[in-house]
């Protein structure tokens, strides 16, 4: 890997935050396809949206591919955590759930785990 | 908590099997060996030589991928999006512990304390729910 220039690390950081983004609204579009407890299942799959959260985390995926081309896969794989915080963000602008301290707790305590297994695999 | 845990219970559980899926997933193109596939097209392996077992590996893969993909959809139909998509995190517990067990992969202390700490995670955001935040 050789070193990065000032417009390789603005690079990364976009599509870090683009993918992480993307990823996170992918899964929001999964959910809106998904009908709430007792729904027909089969309705998943002639929803727009099921087709719109998979396109969506295709290119999310392409992006993580940039960013391991760039990036050692220890750094990688804790950064890909962006996601959740995003998600906490959208379900909670999009779907009024509820940011709660349980949550973001629990979200840190996941997000020290991945660094761990990183810094393990690394 | 427990409450909590339990009402969530569909959820949580589907997201796991999709986790596990997304981490078979990636084991099988692991185990395909992509180098086989890609040297095809660059004539680094010869037609005649061409290993078709890794294309059934990687086909496995994309329909397990695919199939966790909807079990996945059909779970985040049984609770909050904020509680739920953070159990994806499980596909790399799982990831772990595939390759350590299949393709006999070394895994360190540090990666077993990691592997814990995230499951810890994961019980934490399962167990909180819509009922928590109204007592607050």
């Amino acid at each position: 890997m050789t070193p990065l220039s000032t417009k390789d690390i603005i690079i990364i950081v976009v599509i870090l935050l683009s993918e992480t983004c993307i990823s996170s609204l992918a899964s929001y579009f999964l959910k809106k396809s998904s009908p709430a407890d007792g729904g027909n299942k089969l309705k998943i799959l002639l929803s727009p949206f099921f087709y719109l959260g998979g396109v969506m985390y295709v290119i999310a995926a392409a992006g993580n591919i940039y960013l391991l081309q760039k990036l050692p896969y220890a750094i990688v794989l804790p950064l890909g955590s962006l996601t959740y915080i995003w998600t906490m963000f959208f379900s909670n602008r999009l779907l009024g759930e509820k940011i709660t301290g349980r949550k973001i707790l629990g979200m840190c305590i996941i997000i020290v785990g991945v660094v761990l297994v990183a810094i393990g695999k690394g | 908590m427990l409450e909590s845990l339990k009402k969530n219970a569909k959820g949580i559980i589907l997201l796991l099997i999709s986790a596990f899926s997304l981490a078979l997933g990636q084991l099988l193109w692991k185990k395909a060996d992509l180098g086989l596939i890609t040297g095809y097209f660059t004539d680094a392996v010869k037609p005649e030589t061409f290993p078709w077992a890794p294309v059934l590996w990687v086909m496995g893969g994309f329909l397990v991928y695919a199939i966790g993909a909807v079990v996945m959809t059909i779970g985040l139909g049984y609770g909050e999006l904020s509680v739920l998509q953070p159990i994806n995190s499980m596909s790399y517990v799982f990831g772990l512990i595939l390759s350590a067990i299949i393709l006999h992969e070394y895994m360190s202390v540090v990666t077993i304390i990691g592997v814990v700490v995230v499951m810890a995670g994961v019980v934490v955001i399962g167990g909180s729910s819509k009922n928590d935040t109204s007592k607050h």
